[in-house]
């Protein structure tokens, strides 16, 4: 009997292309899908959809760039405080430059852009630890958010305002529902990031970098160039990342972030990036995000508050890094 | 004809190419006769000349290992085409170029092939192979030995029986395989248990 279930769940083309850590994510999400709706009644509306895609498009598209470098064997501890410090920054220069959100908006990815390249050019030329050198940068944009903007706090146009198409990037509201139309965006991007993951040079060299450093310098690969070419790609999403938290939630406090970083490495890890570099996937940093995001949606709904969120979530991560360290010993 | 036999040893034997380069040239200039010269030289060109750009140093060999690699983890929503891909790999790894030397090929083939595998066993000796935890630890010697002997597991077994390409990779896992015996004396064991582990998985 037991065997038959096995053979049949093995024989399901889903879960055999989602592989064996995929597919127990998978599992897991819809246990605690269950548990919440079964302890709540108030997690069963469709606004909690709506939260929950709230939390999860700023997470996801962290945490899509940060699998990036995870992939070289590195870390981009930059990315939360980045994210704060951009969106503050694109607020000032809406409000205060008297600026077009677009505007704004292309500031948010310049900015991204050049920490991210800083972080590579350092990481990569000077060959400083990934995570020293990205905490680093953490703390040096946490700074830079509130310097640049004199330490005020920002808000992007709210919908109706004059700029405030911004609003309907990521939900839009037809009659009194709100659609959350953000998912179809994640989803795009997903499958583009998981082609270039698999398909180009690019994932190919960021992949071989976590694989074997080395002998990809001696194949004749320029190293230097791809390695940062990872840190970019975890600073635009970042930026990104900025934009769809600015859309979405209405004040930004300059010198917050920090931590966000994490729950965006955590969906990572826990999605199957390995924290030795060189496997992962991006539909696995989904899957990740997905467990991250319906904690954060899930426990207030049952009365655990901020702290008891942290605690949690921290339990998750150091369950997921031991996983995968346990997972590496046993293949050893 | 011995002399001509320990110079055919150090070219093979020897991991820096522009030094196997010189030793070519040396073969050439003293065996021009020698019906090996010229699957030496297209196996060299195929190896080490970049077509886009004759000054910039390269070794297909080495990459087509790490690709490899890769090609093993790639998950199952992106394994379409990997059968051709591997093929194609084959090809680049001077399979198609020594065909029409026959068996006389194939064991020069094998000869290089040995080669690119030492030099990817010598790169794992490089302090970025051995990082773990996001850079921030750094492996022991065992955790180092047995991450190799899991690559060279992928490279020998695992994609052929992964992607059924058994009969095209044949070669290629038996030189792969031979060479990481003769430089690790524990490699066959540490192999063994790699096998092990994968047949444990597949009964459960």
């Amino acid at each position: 009997m037991n065997e038959k279930r096995k053979s049949g769940l093995a024989a399901n083309p889903f879960l055999k292309s989602l592989g064996t850590q995929q597919a127990i994510i998978v599992g897991v999400i819809i246990v605690l899908f269950i548990f919440f709706s079964l302890a709540s009644v108030s997690f069963r509306k469709y606004t909690t959809v709506v939260t929950l895609c709230n939390y999860m498009y700023y997470i996801l598209l962290m945490a899509i760039g940060v699998t990036f470098p995870l992939l070289t064997g590195g870390v981009d501890l930059s990315i939360g405080t980045g994210l704060i410090c951009y969106a503050i920054v694109g607020s000032y220069v809406i409000s205060n430059g008297h600026m077009p959100v677009g505007v704004g908006m292309l500031v948010v990815m310049i900015m991204s852009l050049i920490i991210g390249f800083i972080n590579g050019i350092i990481i990569a030329k000077l060959d400083l630890p990934p995570f020293i050198t990205t905490l680093c940068t953490m703390m040096i944009v946490r700074g830079l958010g509130s310097i640049l903007t004199g330490g005020l706090s920002g808000v992007w146009p709210m919908a109706g305002s004059a700029g405030g198409w911004c609003r309907s990037i990521f939900k839009i509201t037809v009659g009194k529902t709100i659609i959350p139309i953000g998912i179809i965006w994640m989803l795009i991007l997903i499958a583009i990031m998981s082609i270039i993951l698999r398909k180009t040079k690019i994932g190919r060299y960021i992949l071989a970098i976590g694989s074997n450093k080395e002998a990809l310098r001696l194949s004749g690969v320029n190293v230097v160039k791809w390695q940062v070419i990872a840190y970019i790609i975890s600073g635009f999403f970042a930026g990104l990342a900025a934009i769809a938290y600015a859309c979405t939630f209405s004040n930004i406090t300059p010198g917050t972030g920090a931590g966000l970083e994490l729950d965006a490495i955590g969906g990572a890890i826990i999605g199957g990036t390995s924290m030795t570099g060189g496997s992962g996937s991006i539909v696995g940093t989904l899957l990740g995000v997905l467990v991250i995001s319906l904690l954060k949606t899930g426990l207030p709904y049952i009365g655990l508050q901020a702290n008891w969120q942290q605690i949690i979530t921290g339990l998750v991560l150091l369950a997921a890094i031991t996983a995968d360290m346990a997972k590496r010993k046993k293949a050893a | 004809m011995e002399e001509e036999e320990a110079l055919r040893e150090t070219y093979f034997a020897e991991l820096d190419p522009g030094r196997r380069k010189e030793l070519l040239e040396r073969f050439s200039r003293d065996h021009p006769q020698d019906a090996e010269v010229p699957l030496f030289q297209t196996l060299w060109s195929l190896r080490h000349v970049d077509p886009k750009n004759a000054e910039h140093p390269v070794d297909t060999f080495l990459w087509q290992i790490v690709n490899l690699i890769s090609l093993y983890r790639v998950p199952g929503f992106f394994s379409g085409g990997t059968e051709k891909e591997i093929r194609a790999a084959m090809d680049a790894l001077g399979f198609s170029a020594v065909a029409k030397y026959g068996d006389k090929g194939r064991e020069i083939l094998y000869l290089e092939l040995r080669n690119a595998a030492r030099r990817y066993f010598s790169t794992c000796e490089s302090k970025s192979y051995g990082k773990k935890l996001m850079g921030i630890v750094t492996m022991n010697e065992s955790e180092r030995r047995d991450k190799l002997a899991r690559e060279v597991w992928q490279l020998t077994e695992g994609l052929s029986r992964r992607f059924e390409t058994d009969e095209d990779m044949a070669l290629f896992r038996k030189a792969v395989r031979d060479e990481f015996i003769v430089q690790y004396p524990d490699g066959e064991e540490r192999l063994e248990r790699q096998e092990k582990r994968r047949t444990k998985k597949r009964i459960a």
